[in-house]
């Protein structure tokens, strides 16, 4: 066997498309795909047949019928979940499980390693989100035998939220040391801390545009017809009100543009950052 | 830029808080040269070998590989570089083989040519039979065997490697330095770290002694071999040592030290050719010893590398 040269790289492209290959192989071979898709599954069996068990009728509105069974609340909740378990440790666990040893020192660049693993994040948050919704969209074409725009439109505005969503865990992943600490701040940061800024700031009358949870609230707003307008219950005190009460709601515009602000700003911080970072100890 | 394989032009690696890993380390490795790279721990081997692999940034100077600067260019420097840095970890939902196929797709080779390779690295690493298990329950010599056959799966023109018997058993040592002496047979160009001097002295052709981040000597195994004026003799005998015959030992031309061990035990620090040792042999059996063995104590690297760390303390 003699020795070589060296061959031809692949480009920076192909690169990507190699890891976010192998990346979904990973996701597709571990435990957390099977437990979101169980959750997933379950809560969708519980809310179509909810109706039927409570013995009440089903709506008749393709848009209304997807929203009574995609609880907002609900589809927050797996949007974060995905999220966290496919985003919260993507980059910090190369590191603290030692791969990177096996793979930076190949010839691939690191926004490739990046690229290619947000890739197959963004696949496997589609998936989840999808099923969610499809699910849904058909069981209520069979129920109304209609299936509404609006409803798509929430459809696109949730994935573009996983998206985001996911890009946070990526920015936080690529801070972080440990995978614990980023899965759990991942978790936290979008359930807890953001919408408990988007209420703070409405408490004082200022609507908490850049807050992504905010925007969120636009996958189940559209869905509403006619489309809810920001509104104010003022201070009243002869009905006990000491003070004005604010009413937010994010157009699909301003939450399609805030999302996508997330995708590029947290994924470019996280690209820089990654790079930066050293592989010590 | 030069062609050499490896060249490092006064790398320097400076931590936080002042701490200086590698200072201003000069060297060219030329090509087909297995060189070992020895230090203490801590000695800054492991931090030169992450600033070559791009694991760690440079704070100054240069690390060509192939003649192309790693900082400025790692895609391209590491194109032809097969690399085993620390123990790393795989992925453990992999099979060696999945790992060598995405590694292999990440250099661009033909999967014709990773099947084919895949299969020679592996039974190179005696790895065959585990060739489709998930890596996740291997033992760590098992997955030091398996870095090294992806570090040359590309057959690359440079490995590096770090400390790869590091950890190993003994057992895991023998097979790993075979594998090693392979690549020596198949005129590969490497840099290998170790704080092992046997390890070195058996494998490498060319050895670089480092100390504080600093380059203390960089030369053929055998010209620093030759640089050492003594060595470490030791004595077994059949019989107990006696005082009046330690003395006349003593005496012996090239007898600088001599250290009884125990009552059947001594060593020998001994300077002189093989035709004196051999003399020197003739003289412990003429003092009425029965000797049950004598034999050079420690390898040669030892005690210049010794000397040169205390040197630099």
């Amino acid at each position: 066997m003699a020795v070589t040269s060296t061959r031809n790289l692949p480009s920076d492209v192909e690169q990507i498309m190699t890891v976010a290959r192998y990346d979904i192989f990973k996701h597709l071979r571990s435990r957390r795909l099977i437990a979101i898709f169980i959750i997933e599954a379950a809560i969708l069996a519980v809310m179509l047949a909810l109706p039927a068990i409570l013995n009440q009728p089903y709506s008749d509105k393709p848009a209304e019928f997807v929203q009574n069974v995609l609880v907002f609340t609900f589809t927050n909740i797996l949007i974060i979940l995905a999220a966290t378990m496919f985003a919260g440790d993507s980059i910090c666990s190369e590191f603290q499980n030692r791969t990177g040893y096996l793979v930076f020192p190949n010839p691939i660049k690191k926004s490739s390693i990046y690229l290619g693993k947000f890739l197959s994040t963004a696949l496997i948050v589609l998936v989840v989100v999808s099923v969610w919704y499809w699910v849904a969209i058909i069981a209520g074409y069979i129920v109304t035998g209609g299936v509404s725009t609006l409803a798509i439109e929430s459809y696109g505005l949730a994935v573009l939220y996983a998206f985001a969503a996911s890009s946070v865990g990526f920015l936080i992943s690529s801070v972080l040391k440990g995978s614990t600490g980023a899965l759990v701040l991942t978790f936290f940061l979008l359930f807890m801390i953001f919408p408990l800024v988007d209420s703070v700031g409405t408490l004082g009358g200022i609507e908490p545009v850049p807050s992504i949870t905010y925007q969120a609230g636009a996958i189940d707003a559209v869905m509403t017809d006619p489309y809810p307008q920001n509104w104010v219950e003022y201070a009243n005190e002869t009905i006990g009100l000491p003070f004005n009460i604010y009413f937010f709601y994010p157009s699909v515009a301003s939450s399609a543009a805030v999302m996508l602000g997330y995708i590029v700003i947290c994924n470019l911080a996280g690209i820089f950052l990654f790079k930066r970072r050293e592989m010590v100890g | 830029m030069t062609q050499e394989p490896i060249v490092l032009q006064n790398l320097t690696k400076d931590y936080g808080k002042g701490f200086r890993a590698v200072d201003d380390l000069s060297l060219t490795v030329m090509p087909g040269s297995f060189v070992g790279f020895l230090g203490p721990n801590g000695a800054g081997k492991t931090t030169t070998i992450k600033m070559l692999t791009n694991l760690l940034t440079v704070t100054s100077g240069h690390a060509y590989l192939n003649g192309i600067d790693v900082s400025s260019n790692p895609k391209g420097a590491l194109g032809g570089v097969g690399a085993v840095v620390e123990t790393p970890e795989f992925y453990p939902f992999l099979t060696p083989n999945e790992t060598l196929e995405y590694l292999g797709a990440i250099r661009g080779m033909p999967k014709a040519d990773v099947r084919k390779r895949s299969k020679e690295v592996l039974e190179l690493v005696k790895m065959t039979e585990w060739s489709n298990v998930r890596i996740g329950k291997f033992s760590k010599g098992m997955k030091q065997r398996i870095a090294l056959a992806q570090a040359l799966l590309h057959e690359p023109t440079i490995v590096l490697l770090d400390e790869p018997t590091s950890g190993l058993d003994p057992r895991g040592m023998v097979e790993v330095r075979e594998v090693l002496k392979e690549l020596k047979k198949l005129h590969y160009t490497v840099f290998m770290s170790s704080h092992l001097l046997n390890e070195v002295q058996e494998v490498c052709s060319e050895a670089a002694l480092i100390d504080h981040g600093k380059l203390m000597a960089y030369d053929s195994v055998s010209n620093l071999s030759t640089k050492i004026d003594s060595k470490k003799l030791e004595v077994r005998i059949a019989d107990q040592v006696r005082g009046d015959a330690m003395d006349k030992l003593r005496e012996f031309q090239g007898v600088r030290l001599l250290n009884i061990v125990n009552e059947q035990q001594f060593f020998i620090d001994f300077s002189g050719d093989e035709q004196a040792q051999a003399d020197l042999l003739l003289k412990i059996q003429g003092l009425g010893y029965r000797v049950v063995s004598f034999k050079e104590s420690g390898v040669a690297l030892e005690n210049l590398y010794m000397s040169l760390i205390k040197s630099s303390r």
